[in-house]
């Protein structure tokens, strides 16, 4: 029943997942809870799928989402410290407002509503490359995905490279553990959160753009689902590692490619629906010990 | 204690304030924007008004669509004024008697998504007319109209035996729901009938306006081997029609509901279409002529409320046979399953 | 991640302030997509509360929101941020409908009792997760209640699907059987929309603010959300109080669900909930999490749900220019130095004729770094 075709499947599914996990990383380790992932990638997919309706040009359109899903991560910065908002509300708040104003737009602008999806749209291109073809599994993972796709899983490697091999990355890591200690070593604190939190806002941007262009070239209303919470629980049971990241997000991955395969057997399909969400609960259950994580600080 | 004394002071004055200014502005009906289309009654005469009320979203290039393309033909030629309101779950009845309050005249409600709504609100407004499609309601002023869609897919079924190179089709549904389970067993049937051995795939998608499930799911079922595709899941059909233009000039798609023939260029094999669109133009007939009919009626091939539309990818041999089955079906020597057999 | 979270008591100038610029980014939004506001406003104030069945439409949307936001607010009073409320919901929803369509042979008050007890049963099952997760094992009990929220969607979808179905041809939702008669809560005026269910609702109100202001329990609860050490030394047992709080939000929503379906609905359907559930959170933090302040903000939502109704109904404005306006009234609302940026506080305090040195000391508190 499931064939290796459905690797293909999970490496499409998993990149928006992967990569606002791997942008929120940087987040959790400089101590910021920003929630907005959802909204980020939700702005990211309309705003991609809107240039590339006006302009055919897909480049546009992911400089765009990048684009959008940094402006979600400044005015976070601005509601959470300058106007020192409580970090869940506003991010709450801030996926709500996203939410609706995605709605609103469609509506408004395209005059659609539900969903936007016209031959208009040009979507992100994939590589196909001939010399993969013969090869099994590299075959089903490597060939016909989009740059996106390659880029967040190489992200992987950058991330624990940045992240624990420079002085940038050191600096990320003292303001989450300690940012008092960071303060007094001249570390400035609130530069290097409103870095990282610009790093996790264009990740979430480009998630979105993989989402909305990287299939079908289309956005629909909420068409995120709730992978911007599952990214969220990536990176909080990833106790700060990219490599836990990388297999949590393919994870959750499978668990969604695999609820479309489970329509050809007799499991009912609200029941396969519901895999990724339980196996999120499960490894919640699992993963927490007594005793609190090491480098969970107060801001 | 003291502000919260002086908040809550200070709130009840807020809402006070806003009360006060809606009391200017109040006992304003909300009916004075019309959103009606052009209507070429005379001014001394009112134009009747209808209002459609849809649980799915306009722009699926399916059933709702055609819908709304029924309404407004069907007031082009009776000058009436119409409207369409696309609601969510728990709103119909709140939509429903607001256009009733205001004086329509006929009130759609789509799919039996609404057929809770009809039945509540009917009784309350004996002079609106209500009609209710793929749904079951009664009442005196209530009109509900039935589709046999089984019987037309049953003949696509039949096209779809006789073309299929790999012996193997397949049919999305939106969800396990009373239209959707005739359209996929009357298919199935059709197919089985010219073919026993006919490998038939059903699938769900689960939901009528996720067009990435519907690729999805066209995708894996061409991966298991199936040439011939048939939606029945609105708009997310998009993604099946993208799957199969992807998919090549050898894979063949089966619409639905409206003429499809020109929605996957060279890749439509036929339409099982349903005539919502003549239904809705006959019930505003009705009432403005003022012979409402009430009850349940079923539509199927033998009043034409539904027929396959073929292309021409349907050889004449194809036709022959589907005329045969169509003929068989009329005079009732053919019962198409109307219910899962698989 | 760090996900505690302590509510700040909220300054009238700050929600005065969210409200007012909500309302304004609104009117520029719809300004620059071409529609005259005065007009879009004036539908929604209309539509809101216009005449009296628009009233009563606004009182219908109000009713679950009285629950959910109760709910949300007494997590909050306990330190506890019960996410998971639009799937407790859900939860209370199919079981109470189970109730009322099996226990069709009951007396009708009987019956009710019945089906919101069973509501609540399911309510606060919903939430045993996310509290153990918070509690047991220290984790971040928002995570599991999001994920139970989706399986709730699902597993209500499921269980009506495959054994609780109604027969006949069901349309592009599924649902059960139409609840007993007896069951069903009748109109408080007949004609228009408003039942029983809202008095309910303002009793559940009334209940959280004898909780919290007289009884035991809630003080006990109150300093755990407040301050978990000092409570701690008082001899609160602060795990047992978190606890407590989760089952009871849980418990609330899920009657929020029950009196949803006896009310209105009489029925379970898929989609149930119109994220009533973080509806009910934000009118939560609108109001502080005061008895009165949710009450008044789930009044707020309501209000702005019939209205964006019927701005949907009359104008080519969509319902989602009143998401927009409440994400950014909460947005706003928890940005406290909003009011001090636009010179609000200053006027304030000239007003209040108190002394500079106090716009001084938040000065201060800025500077080290604290929010």
């Amino acid at each position: 029943m499931i064939s290796i075709v459905i690797l293909a499947v999970v490496v499409r599914v998993t990149t928006p997942i992967l990569l606002s996990g791997m942008g929120t990383l940087y987040n959790d380790r400089a101590g910021v809870t920003n929630i907005t992932v959802e909204g980020s990638m939700l702005l990211g997919a309309f705003a991609s799928v809107a240039c590339s309706y006006f302009t055919h040009n897909w480049v546009l359109s992911v400089i765009t989402a990048v684009c959008c899903g940094i402006l979600v991560s400044l005015l976070f910065s601005l509601l959470t410290t300058v106007l020192s908002g409580v970090e869940i509300i506003v991010g709450l708040a801030m996926n709500v407002f996203l939410d609706g104003l995605t709605v609103f737009l469609l509506r408004q602008v395209f005059k659609q509503s539900g969903s936007l999806y016209s031959p208009e749209i040009v979507g992100i291109p994939t590589f196909h490359f001939k010399a993969l073809e013969g090869i099994p599994i590299l075959n089903e993972c490597l060939n016909n995905q989009t740059w996106i796709a390659y880029f967040a899983f190489l992200s992987v490697i950058l991330s624990q490279v940045v992240l624990f091999h420079t002085p940038f990355g050191m600096r990320v890591r003292a303001c989450g553990e300690n940012p008092n200690a960071a303060l007094t070593v001249g570390v400035n604190v609130l530069r290097v959160r409103l870095a990282c939190n610009l790093i996790a806002g264009s990740f979430c941007g480009l998630a979105g753009a993989q989402l909305s262009l990287g299939f079908l070239s289309l956005f629909s209303e909420g068409m995120t689902v709730g992978k911007g919470y599952i990214a969220l629980a990536a990176v909080i049971f990833s106790k700060g590692k990219p490599a836990r990241v990388l297999i949590l997000s393919v994870l959750f991955g499978f668990a969604e490619a695999l609820s479309n395969t489970l329509q050809l057997t007799a499991i009912p399909p609200e029941l396969a629906l519901m895999l990724p969400y339980v196996m999120v609960i499960l490894l919640t259950l699992l993963e927490f010990k007594k005793k609190p994580a090491m480098h969970k600080a107060e801001n | 204690m003291k502000t919260g004394m002086k908040k809550m002071g200070a709130l009840l004055l807020c809402l006070a304030m806003l009360l006060a200014l809606l009391a200017g502005c109040g006992g304003k009906e909300t009916g004075q924007q019309d959103t009606g289309s052009g209507s070429s009654a005379p001014p001394e005469a009112e134009a009747k008004k209808v209002v459609l009320v849809t649980p799915q979203k306009l722009g699926d290039k399916a059933c709702v669509d055609l819908s709304w393309a029924g309404v407004q033909a069907g007031c082009e030629q009776y000058g009436w004024e119409a409207k369409v309101i696309e609601a969510e779950e728990g709103e119909y009845e709140d939509a429903m008697r607001s256009m009733a309050e205001e004086g329509y005249d006929l009130i759609i409600g789509l799919f039996s998504a609404t057929q809770d709504a009809v039945i509540r609100t009917a009784p309350d407004y004996p002079d609106t007319k209500f009609f209710l499609i793929n749904g079951e309601a009664e009442g005196d002023n209530i009109q509900c109209a039935q589709f046999w869609c089984n019987e037309s897919s049953f003949l696509c079924g039949v096209a779809a035996a006789m073309k299929t190179q790999t012996g193997k089709i397949a049919a999305i549904r939106g969800a396990d729901v009373g239209d959707n389970i005739r359209f996929t067993a009357g298919f199935f049937h059709g197919a089985r009938t010219v073919n026993p051995d006919i490998e038939c795939v059903p699938m769900i998608a689960g939901s009528f306006e996720d067009p990435t499930k519907g690729k999805e799911l066209a995708m894996l079922a061409m991966e298991q081997g199936c040439d011939i595709i048939m939606q029945i899941c609105a708009k997310t059909s998009m993604g099946i029609r993208e799957a199969l233009t992807e998919a090549g000039k050898d894979k063949l798609y089966v619409g639905i509901d409206t003429d499809e023939s020109d929605n996957v260029p060279g890749q439509v094999l036929g339409t099982s279409a349903t005539g919502y669109d003549t239904a809705i133009i006959n019930a505003i007939g009705e009432v403005d002529s003022g012979n409402f009919q009430t009850g349940i009626i079923w539509h199927g091939l033998a009043d034409g409320g539904v027929y396959m539309i073929e292309t021409d990818l349907c050889t004449p041999e194809i036709m022959e046979a589907v005329h045969g089955y169509e003929e068989k079906i009329i005079n009732g020597e053919i019962q198409v399953d109307a219910t899962t057999n698989w | 991640m760090n996900f505690e979270f302590r509510q700040k008591p909220l300054q009238l100038r700050s929600i005065l302030i969210a409200v007012l610029t909500g309302i304004l980014i609104g009117a520029v939004i719809v300004l620059c997509c071409g529609y005259d506001p005065f007009e879009i406003f004036g539908a929604l104030l209309s539509g809101a509360a216009g005449s009296a069945r628009n009233l009563s439409t606004s009182l219908r949307w109000t009713t679950p929101l009285l629950f959910t936001g109760v709910a949300a607010a007494l997590s909050f009073r306990g330190g506890m941020f019960n996410f998971g409320i639009e799937g407790q919901l859900c939860m209370g929803g199919l079981a109470s409908t189970l109730v009322g369509v099996y226990g069709a042979a009951l007396p009708g008050p009987l019956l009710i009792l019945l089906m919101m007890a069973a509501g609540m049963a399911a309510g606060a099952l919903w939430a045993v997760i996310p509290a153990i997760v918070r509690v047991r094992l220290n984790g971040s009990e928002i995570v599991p209640a999001l994920m139970l929220n989706y399986t709730a969607a699902n597993l209500t979808e499921y269980l009506v699907h495959w054994y609780f179905l109604a027969s006949g041809s069901h349309g592009d939702t599924l649902k059960t059987e139409e609840i007993a008669e007896q069951a069903k809560l009748a109109k408080i005026i007949p004609g228009y929309q408003i039942t029983y269910g809202f008095i309910i609702g303002l009793l559940v109100v009334a209940l959280f603010w004898f909780l919290m202001k007289k009884s035991r329990l809630g003080y006990d609860i109150s300093m755990s959300g407040f301050n978990p050490e000092f409570a701690h030394y008082g001899g609160v047992n602060v795990d047992k109080m978190r606890i407590t709080v989760m089952l009871l939000s849980g418990a609330i929503a899920g009657l929020g669900g029950a009196v949803e379906v006896m009310a209105v609905r009489w029925r379970y359907e898929t989609e149930f909930s119109p994220a009533y559930g973080d509806d009910g959170i934000l009118a939560a933090l609108l109001g502080s999490s005061t008895p009165l302040g949710t009450m008044l903000g789930a009044f707020f939502m309501g209000f702005l749900k019939a209205g964006s109704l019927a701005v949907e109904r009359y104008t080519e404005v969509s319902r989602a220019f009143a998401t927009v306006i409440k994400g950014t009234v909460i947005c706003l609302v928890s940005a406290r130095m909003l009011s001090q940026y636009l010179g609000v506080d200053a006027l304030a305090d000239k007003v209040a004729g108190r002394l500079p040195a106090r716009f001084r000391k938040d000065r201060v508190n800025r500077e080290e770094g604290t929010t």
